[in-house]
């Protein structure tokens, strides 16, 4: 076992130059396949993350047939009692908002757009959207910047979309009014409001269709009581959706509620991420074929090359297991030594990644969007453990399994032959 | 009901002391302009008029009967198209805040929701918002004389007119920013409209729309101006023109005419 061991160890230091080619090979694609692994899954982290933010939630709770029927019928009407039941018993949760989703027209002058109008907490919604929050804004203030209390006879404020102001030709101070269908009334509720904020996402369908104003004014124009659309729940980590959903399913009295995760009320953004998570499966797929065709051929030339030395072993009476076995010591201490280096490696660049994060515009020079999402100019690198232990594991088999060609080969070398051979 | 009359009496005097106390600045410019925005409608009204769209991509011009019924709180307008053939039989009906189209070649009445609000009314350069804010004119704005001085109208004769400024009541759901409107009063105080100007802010200088009134003509013993027309300065050459040819007031209609039945 031992002189195995030793012999194998021996072949690989003797020839360096042959050793050090596999070895750049197996480095090489360990690195990079940490590296990419992590940007992609940091990437796609970014993307749910960004999705959730843009009016979604981690997990959303609705009445049940909301979704079927997203009118005023099907309101959440106990949301405040709801909401306290859900805030004690869901530990992972982070934030909790109410939101109100009206339809209505909205119009200056002679302008009007039919647009989504979102009732929001202010002071809470800031905190876990994007869509109109301080980064967001090109001008003006956010809901929650307002103050409290309105002067005297002053309008109340909305936040519009950068696209929808310019279709209006509306700016800052603004006058608009909003029309709404009430529940149960054929009529129209109407309102004036102050454009107190003008944002801008990045996203059609919200720059140019979507005003956010605060929940009591929203509730007031839609003449309803305290009554929401949506409890959206944002929990500490995305990883634990899938979990809180279920149980929150078996909790709340079904037939009543509806509870859903993000991916099943935005599939469009699950998609994208899935399907670019499956791109990059594929060229995993396509680089380790590629790899193992080369570790494969390194392997088996060095193999050939020692015909005359394999010969003399077998000559001297090693029996073709043993030659065999020294292949194998040969591969798996090559593929150790790789794997080791090449995930140091990797991890480093990971860890540069994960901490000072990818700059997509630097690198692209543009911006990306995905999902009908918006990427960040900057995301993290994002390492799943269980996921990188497979790989590396995948690595390791892989160089093992094109070693038996190689291996058998060697041991099935007729003596007398081999010895005479160069 | 003694009492009654003895408490009254003095109050009225009283208010029209204080009317008076007032000065010029008091005048009914609110009630001027509710009588201007109702003049071609009375009790009840039934009228054919013919309407023209001109627009850039576009020329069309319908046959209209128009049947409104403003004697009971809740206001009801019915317009029924008479041609061209295609359009014979659809009709518009607004009872007080509710719009409803019929279209007679699948008998569908769609009842309007708020989306459609913004649309124009059959291509005009109406919307139907527009039919929806009949009386957001006399309503929520409050008014200030500009203008006052004397003049001539064909069919009347001596008028004084008076151009007013309309600014949105402070919470009001309007969309303009101000209105200016002229109108003139007869020699019995009559209000006449001439021409709205439509601004959307209160300091543009440019109007967004124009609506006038012209053409003075003597229907059912009562002189009325028969052609309103719209335009838009955005939209040079592009206009709506609505012009009375036949008009009645104080006809006999029912609620009848306003319902679904009285569509098809």
């Amino acid at each position: 076992m031992k002189l195995e061991r030793k012999l194998a160890m021996r072949n690989l230091l003797r020839n360096r130059q042959r050793s050090l080619l596999t070895s750049i090979m197996i480095v090489a694609t360990v690195s990079l396949m940490i590296l990419f692994q992590g940007l992609s899954d940091g990437g796609h982290r970014a993307m749910v993350d960004i999705g959730i933010k843009m009016g979604l939630g981690h997990v959303l709770v609705y009445q049940q047939g909301y979704n079927d029927d997203p009118s005023l019928e099907h309101l959440l009407v106990d949301a405040a009692a709801t909401g306290q039941q859900l805030q004690q018993s869901v530990p992972e949760l982070t934030h909790m908002v109410r939101r109100l989703h009206l339809n209505g027209l909205i119009q200056a002058g002679a302008n009007g757009v039919p647009i989504t109008l979102a009732g929001v907490d202010p002071g809470l919604e800031v905190q876990v959207s994007r869509i109109a929050d301080r980064k967001s804004m090109t001008a003006g203030q956010t809901l929650a910047e307002l103050p409290r209390e309105r002067s005297g006879n002053g309008l109340p404020g909305i936040v519009i979309g950068e696209q929808l102001a310019r279709n209006l030709e509306v700016g800052l101070g603004d006058r608009v009014t909003v029309s709404v269908k009430p529940k149960g009334s054929s009529d129209l509720s109407r309102e004036a409001f102050l454009v107190t904020g003008i944002f801008k996402t990045g996203m059609q369908e919200l720059d140019a269709f979507w005003a956010e104003l605060d929940i009591a004014d929203a509730q007031r124009l839609a003449r309803l009581g305290q009554e929401v659309s949506v409890l959206a729940l944002y929990l500490d980590d995305v990883e634990k959706v899938g979990p809180v959903a279920a149980r929150l399913s078996s909790q709340l009295p079904a037939g009543k509620y509806e509870v859903l995760r993000w991916d099943q009320v935005a599939p469009e953004l699950h998609s994208a991420v899935m399907l670019d998570a499956a791109g990059m499966y594929l060229l995993m797929v396509i680089v380790f074929v590629v790899v193992a065709a080369a570790i494969l051929n390194t392997i088996l030339i060095s193999v050939m090359k020692r015909t005359r030395e394999f010969g003399v072993m077998l000559a001297l009476g090693a029996s073709p297991a043993l030659v065999v076995r020294v292949v194998f010591w040969e591969a798996l201490f090559l593929a150790l030594f790789c794997i080791a280096l090449g995930g140091a490696l990797g991890y480093a660049g990971h860890y540069h990644f994960a901490t000072e994060g990818l700059n997509f515009r630097e690198v692209f020079g543009t911006t990306l969007e995905a999902g009908g999402v918006l990427l960040p100019d900057r995301f993290f690198s994002f390492i799943y453990p269980g996921k990188l232990a497979f790989s590396l594991l995948f690595v390791l088999l892989l160089t093992l399994l094109v070693t038996i060609y190689p291996a058998i080969r060697a041991s099935r070398l007729a003596p007398v032959e081999a010895t005479r051979h160069g | 009901m003694a009492t009654y009359r003895t408490l009254t009496v003095p109050l009225t005097l009283l208010l029209s002391l204080a009317a008076h106390a007032s000065a010029a600045d008091s005048l009914p410019l609110q009630q001027w302009i509710k009588q201007a925005e109702t003049i071609l409608r009375g009790d009840t009204s039934a009228a054919i008029m013919s309407m023209k769209i001109k627009k850039e991509a576009y020329q069309r011009e319908y046959d209209l009967m128009v049947l409104t019924d403003d004697r009971a709180e809740s206001s009801k307008v019915l317009i029924k198209m008479l041609g061209p053939a295609l359009w014979r039989g659809n009709a518009t009906v607004k009872v007080d805040d509710k719009i409803s189209f019929y279209d007679p070649r699948n008998s569908r009445v769609t009842v309007m929701g708020s989306s459609m609000l913004g649309d124009n009314w059959m291509g005009s350069h109406f919307s139907n918002d527009d039919l929806m804010r009949e009386t957001d004119l006399s309503r929520h704005y409050d008014y200030q004389l500009l203008q006052q001085q004397t003049g001539q109208e064909e069919g009347i004769g001596a008028v004084r007119h008076y151009t007013i400024k309309l600014s949105p009541k402070p919470t009001a759901p309007v969309a303009w920013g101000k209105v200016v409107y002229q109108l003139y009063l007869d020699g019995q105080q009559r209000a006449y409209p001439k021409q709205l100007d439509y601004f959307q802010r209160a300091d543009d200088a440019q109007a967004a729309r124009t609506l006038s009134y012209s053409a003075l003509k003597a229907m059912d013993g009562k002189t009325v101006p028969t052609r309103m027309t719209m335009l838009l300065p955005a939209k040079r050459g592009e206009f709506t023109e609505i012009e009375y040819r036949k008009l009645k007031f104080n006809v006999k209609v029912s609620a009848e005419n306003f319902g679904e039945r009285a569509l098809q």
